[in-house]
């Protein structure tokens, strides 16, 4: 981005039709895209913010984040390679999956992008959004807004209308990305960032994408509110992973949400480890008979963090598959939220989906996990299954592990592993796992309270 | 070596070991049997430190220390280890990574990765156990052979001084008894002492006990050498009752 002049509008707290007419102009977008954008902000200012009365908000409140406290948008520096962006950015690379094409997102601007140039020559297309506009308006008029619409909930019109910055990847009919794509958000202002992630896999193609959230520590909270839209066309293949690595002043609502035509494969990992309070939909949609969604969830809870994710199996199509397991450990005082969804539709037959939650608390009686696995089924020659799990990490499984010599605190790191490692394991990325292992590690820290008896 | 005097233990306010008595020497072999429920394995997890039980009275000493205010990975250190009679399923915790963990905490001296895959190789193979095992998570899934046998490997890994078997024998077929007996032979020697645990005579004819106990009621009530056990498969435990149950 050019270091134009930000317009004032955009340079003080709040969201208005003002400043989203202003990002409009700022970014130069076609008419089109200001109207949605207009529309958006029309339907977010009509939609009543969710309560603790609303069925999908119940466990999570909500009452304290002020969206009008934040900055809308917040420019950065654009880059000339890698070696000069922010230390931090770098380390995360650094420590990252090896990339075949690289995006890094500062505050509300890309400040840096690179495909190999190898899969640019074969048309594979990955910058932000407004870039994108430039070259490949006609697919992103079709398709943003297309899975996550303004009128899915409050802060998906909110994305629609002040989005900023976000990616576009676009992998051509049979192009196999051997290597994954990655984007990172850095975040190191006070405000709010709003990426919209669109992810467009032609037929036969294959591509891993993995898109990292990280911020630099702050004291007053910070706003994220992103939206991502994957299509997975026929016999395509899509890796996803979001990981939500923000630190404790960002508030974070996202929604993933993905399309699968026939015989597509879509693997999807959500991980969620950092932020006050983190709130991600993730939704399968099985369009296509022979489309299969692996979708996996990890999460990690500590102090007073609230971490919640809403999932769904939408089968549409008959002769889909769908597995679902998500995963969490909480500690302290924190609130994980579990709510999942297997919906059958009307001539879904031969539809197979299997939904699972485990939650393990760590040595604490103030720590809660709710978990709701829910099935709706419309057809009636379908094979489904959900399961639910949550409790102390077992005593007797400690004492085994004991009894061979290691002592309690080594004990317990192998039961908080291993029960993330059957998330992990199906998840073909070493530096990615390692990240996270990492994470696990810091997250376990110096041991658990004593438990209660 | 193992020096059980008087043990009183319960287990949610319920008193199952009664004031029990046992000495094991070093490099002895024995045996105790005993009808279901009489606190075999009670006795088991008691020695090794289970917190799920309370200890209300007596002593149990182990070359020479009181192990009882000891954590279970501290008895273990020092020399003790049980195969259990329902180990647990402990799901993403490889055979491998449990073994070089638990190898590593056993040992003063770390072994390098190459040691610790030959040691695990060659143990593997005496258990004739598939090597696609190390991979697997501990237990996961296991027939109940199987998991016989891995406690087994666990136990020629970590070299124990005292081993406590408790019906290590239940559940396995004829080769898997020879195979689990030929692993505990292996250890077989002065620095080595064992407590079998079984309801059958069969695993005493491969590992022959220095002295059979009976367990009934939380309590040893008599002891004989090695045909005491088949006079036991013989006569069954209400000759046991009817003889020492007045002693219950
Ligand atoms: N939590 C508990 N509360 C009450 N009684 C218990 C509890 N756990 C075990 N017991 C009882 O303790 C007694 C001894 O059990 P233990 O498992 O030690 O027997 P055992 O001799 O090993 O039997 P088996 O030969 O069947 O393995 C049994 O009567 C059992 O029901
Ligand atoms: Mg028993």
């Amino acid at each position: 981005m050019q270091q134009k002049d930000v317009p004032e509008v955009l340079r003080s707290k709040g969201i208005s039709v003002e400043v989203v007419e202003a990002l409009s102009q700022f970014k130069g977008e076609p008419a089109w895209l200001t109207e949605r954008r207009l529309h958006a902000w029309a339907t977010f200012e009509k939609l009543p913010m969710p309560t603790l009365r609303d069925e999908a908000w119940r466990y999570t409140d909500i009452s304290d984040v002020r969206i009008e406290d934040f900055l809308p948008y917040a420019p950065s520096p654009d880059v000339a390679s890698e070696g000069d962006l922010p230390e931090a950015v770098q380390k995360l690379i650094s420590e990252g999956e090896e990339n075949s094409a690289l995006l890094v997102q500062h505050n509300s601007e890309t400040s840096y992008s690179r495909v190999d140039e190898e899969l640019a020559k074969k048309g594979v297309v990955f910058t932000d959004l407004h870039s994108a506009l430039v070259e490949h308006e006609d697919i992103i008029k079709e398709k943003l807004f297309g899975l996550v619409p303004e009128g899915y909930d409050k802060f998906a019109a909110l994305s629609a209308a002040a989005f900023s910055g976000g990616s576009f990847l676009y992998v051509p009919r049979g192009v196999d990305v051997e290597v994954p794509i990655q984007s990172y958000r850095w975040l190191d202002v006070v405000g709010s960032i709003m990426p919209r992630t669109l992810v467009v896999v032609e037929d036969g193609a294959s591509v891993t994408y993995i898109d990292e959230y990280a911020s630099a520590d702050a004291e007053d909270p910070a706003f994220s509110n992103g939206a991502v839209e994957l299509y997975v066309g026929e016999g395509a293949n899509l890796r996803y992973v979001s990981l939500q690595n923000w630190e404790r002043n960002v508030l974070h609502f996202n929604t993933i949400r993905s399309r699968t035509e026939k015989d597509a494969t879509i693997n999807s990992l959500v991980v969620s480890l950092g932020a006050q309070l983190s709130r991600t939909n993730v939704e399968a949609g099985l369009t296509a008979s022979g489309s299969d969604s692996e979708m996996l969830g990890m999460y990690f809870a500590d102090s007073n963090q609230v971490l919640d994710h809403h999932t769904l199996q939408d089968h549409i199509s008959p002769n889909a598959h769908s597995d679902l397991l998500y995963k969490g450990a909480l500690r302290d005082e924190s609130l994980t939220v579990f709510s999942g969804l297997i919906r059958v539709e009307p001539g879904a037959q031969k539809t197979d989906a299997y939904q699972t939650n485990r939650n393990i608390i760590l040595g604490t009686d103030d720590a809660f996990a709710v978990s709701l696995p829910n099935l709706e089924i419309m057809a009636d020659d379908v094979k489904c299954s959900h399961g639910s799990t949550t409790g102390q990490v077992d005593e007797t499984e400690l004492f085994y592990l004991m009894s061979r010599g290691i002592p309690r605190r080594e004990a317990e790191r192998l039961v908080v592993f291993g029960f993330f490692g059957e998330v992990t394991s199906r998840v073909p990325l070493k530096r990615l796992k390692e990240k996270l292992d990492r994470a696990i590690e810091g997250k376990i820290g110096l041991g658990f309270e004593e438990r209660a008896a | 070596m193992l020096k059980i005097d008087n043990l009183q233990a319960e287990i949610d306010g319920n008193e199952i070991l009664k004031g029990l008595e046992l000495e094991v020497g070093k490099g002895e072999i024995h045996a105790i049997m005993g009808p279901n429920g009489s606190g075999k394995s009670t006795l088991s997890n008691v020695l090794m430190g289970h917190p799920r039980y309370e200890v209300t009275g007596g002593s149990v000493t182990f070359l020479g220390e009181d192990v009882m205010e000891m954590e279970a990975d501290e008895r273990a250190r020092l020399g003790m280890f049980l195969a259990f009679q329902y180990p647990s399923e402990v799901p993403g915790v490889s055979v491998a990574n449990f073994l070089r963990t638990a190898v590593n905490a056993v040992r003063e001296e770390e072994l390098s990765i190459m040691e610790m895959y030959r040691l695990l190789q060659d143990k593997m193979k005496i258990m004739q156990m598939d090597p696609k095992f190390a991979e697997r998570y501990l237990n996961e899934g296991f027939s109940g052979g199987e998991k016989k046998r891995n406690e087994i490997l666990q136990m020629l890994m970590l070299e124990p001084k005292l081993s406590i078997m408790d019906e290590t024998d239940s559940g396995l077929d004829i080769d898997a008894l020879q195979v689990v007996s030929k692993g505990v032979n292996e250890l077989r020697g002065p620095e080595f002492s064992a407590v079998i645990i079984t309801h059958y005579q069969r695993i005493l004819r491969y590992i022959e006990p220095d002295r059979v106990h009976v367990m009934l009621d939380g309590r040893i009530v008599t002891s004989g050498g090695k045909e005491l056990a088949l006079e036991l498969e013989d006569k069954g435990y209400d000759w046991v009752r009817q003889e020492f149950g007045s002693a219950a």
